[in-house]
Parts: structure tokens; C-alpha cells; sequence
């Protein structure tokens, strides 16, 4: 049984900075030469600031953003009772307000909304559904990001 | 690379598809470093078959940023409105992932003309591995 009294806990806060090597490294893993993510002068003709982050690119914040403050959404799963062996990743979804830039420095907490128990074929597995709004130093909201984590016991 | 309109996208339209080069045990070890998702199933042979799998298992992330290339591809990524998927099966270095998609309904909201669409990958034998929708203002 995960601890049941992490739903709508105030955990630590993620901070993450974006930088252009992060955003080059992250699109370089998934071999996704858009020049848009890797090329400054190029974003600059498709209209951008600079380089542009890929659109899966705020679940590096509950991960690298919260390395530092133990916000690591394993972490947190962790200190909930999941073995991260039997964790899955069941959803991801993000709803956008704006794009993000090197220099974008970013802060979020991330909650945890529900539990719910499933008895399947296999046994028993709980889904744990979190949410995180992301904003910008500006104090701008840039993305709103919620995941399905499935811990299977 | 021509940016849709609104005006020329009909509902039902295939989105142009997107085939990747096979996953690798290395590919898996650089998406690690650079998402900061360091689980060990992903990564350590053991962990994978103790966690239940054969070995290790693709990041359902990467599959996902797939479609996101996919769908950047087609549209700037500062006209996606929403995007989200759910992850139907599990992933291996070898698979080779194809990404396609649909345009499911023509729509205004917020005073600005969107499509929504259906996505989705699935491996070299049909296996569908993520089926998710986003929202793009066109």
C-alpha cells in the first residue's frame, strides 16, 4: 500500500534552468535533427528568440528540476513504499501556454492528486496521478503537466 | 516544411508519418542523461529482468518524443496547444517505431482555429506502443 497521505502534500520545489545544451542533448537522444532545437540562427528565421525546447522537454523538470531539493518524482515514489523496479509510466500529458528558451528559469510543484488501486490479471497496482504547474521567472505559467505513474506491487 | 492551414486541413487527413531507426541500449543510456529519469530498468540488464522484462526496456518518453518530433514536424511546437498519450505497451532496443496520425475535428476556441488530432506508434510488426491526441492552433 503506498503512504496515502502524500495526496495533496506540498512537496519540495522543482527549480530547473533551461539551457541550450540541455535542450540540444535531449533532442540528440531522440534523434530529432529539427534545426529549430539545435541551431540558434535557425530558430531566430522560424521566428524564435533562440533555440526552442521539444514539446516533451517539462518532464526533465521532475526529474533533473528536482534533483537538488528530492522532488525526483522516483524519489517521491520511493518515500511512498513503490518498488522503482515495478514502477510503469502509464500517462503524460502537457497543456502549453508558451515556449521555452535557454535562460528560462523555471520553478513548479509537483502534487500528487490521486491513488487509485487497481486488482488486475497480474496483481494488484496503484495508479498515482500528479500535476505540476510550471512557471517562469516572470512568474509566467509555461506549461501545465500531469503524469500517470502505475506502481505495481 | 510548409506549415498547414486551417483552411486546407480537412477532418479525417492523414498527418505525414514519421518512421525512427531502431532503438539502441545506447540511445536508452543518452535519453537517461538527458531527461534525468535514471531508473535502472532502462539502462541495467539486471534491474530489467528483475523488474520482470527480459532485459532492459525503452523510456516510454522516448517513444513519446517521438510523436512530439513527429508533430513538430508538421506544426511549429509554439502552435501546440496540448498534447498528451497514453503508453499501451513497452518498448525494446531493436524496435523500430513508426509514428502516424489524424486530424479528428476542426474547431475554434479562445479565438483561434484549431485542429485536433490522434497519434500514435507502433513498432515494425503493428504493435501500438503510445495512442495519445493534441491540440494545434493552425
Amino acid at each position: 500500500m503506498l503512504d496515502q497521505s502524500y495526496i495533496g502534500k506540498k512537496l519540495p520545489t522543482i527549480r530547473y534552468q533551461v539551457d541550450a545544451s540541455k535542450i540540444r542533448e535531449l533532442a540528440l537522444a531522440l534523434g530529432d535533427d529539427n534545426p529549430i532545437y539545435h541551431d540558434k540562427a535557425a530558430a531566430q528565421a522560424a521566428g524564435y528568440p533562440d533555440i526552442v525546447a521539444p514539446l516533451t522537454f517539462p518532464t526533465l523538470f521532475r526529474f533533473w528540476g528536482g534533483t537538488a531539493a528530492g522532488a525526483e518524482t522516483r524519489t517521491i515514489l520511493q518515500q511512498m513504499g513503490a518498488n522503482v523496479l515495478r514502477i510503469l509510466h502509464g500517462e503524460e500529458q502537457y497543456e502549453y501556454f508558451g515556449t521555452l528558451h535557454p535562460g528560462d528559469d523555471i520553478s513548479g510543484e509537483l502534487e500528487i492528486k490521486s491513488i487509485d488501486r487497481k486488482e488486475g490479471s497480474s496483481g494488484a497496482m496503484d495508479m498515482v496521478r500528479t500535476q505540476a504547474t510550471y512557471r517562469k521567472q516572470t512568474g509566467e505559467v509555461v506549461a501545465i503537466a500531469r503524469a500517470t505513474m502505475v506502481v505495481r506491487w | 516544411m510548409t506549415t498547414p492551414t486551417f483552411d486546407t486541413i480537412n477532418v479525417g487527413d492523414a498527418l505525414p508519418s514519421l518512421t525512427k531507426a531502431a532503438i539502441t541500449e545506447v540511445q536508452l543510456v543518452r535519453y537517461s542523461g538527458a531527461s534525468g529519469d535514471f531508473n535502472p530498468i532502462h539502462t541495467v540488464h539486471q534491474a530489467g529482468v528483475e523488474s520482470g522484462n527480459n532485459g532492459v526496456i525503452t523510456h516510454g518518453m522516448v517513444i513519446m518524443g517521438f510523436v512530439g518530433q513527429m508533430i513538430a514536424n508538421w506544426v511549429r511546437p509554439d502552435q501546440v496547444r496540448s498534447f498528451g498519450v497514453r503508453f499501451t505497451g513497452i518498448s525494446r532496443p531493436g524496435d523500430e517505431i513508426t509514428v502516424s496520425g489524424k486530424v479528428l475535428e476542426k474547431f475554434e476556441a479562445d479565438g483561434e482555429q484549431r485542429v485536433r488530432c490522434e497519434v500514435e506508434a507502433a513498432d515494425q510488426t503493428g504493435h501500438r506502443k503510445v495512442k495519445g491526441e493534441f491540440v494545434a492552433a493552425l
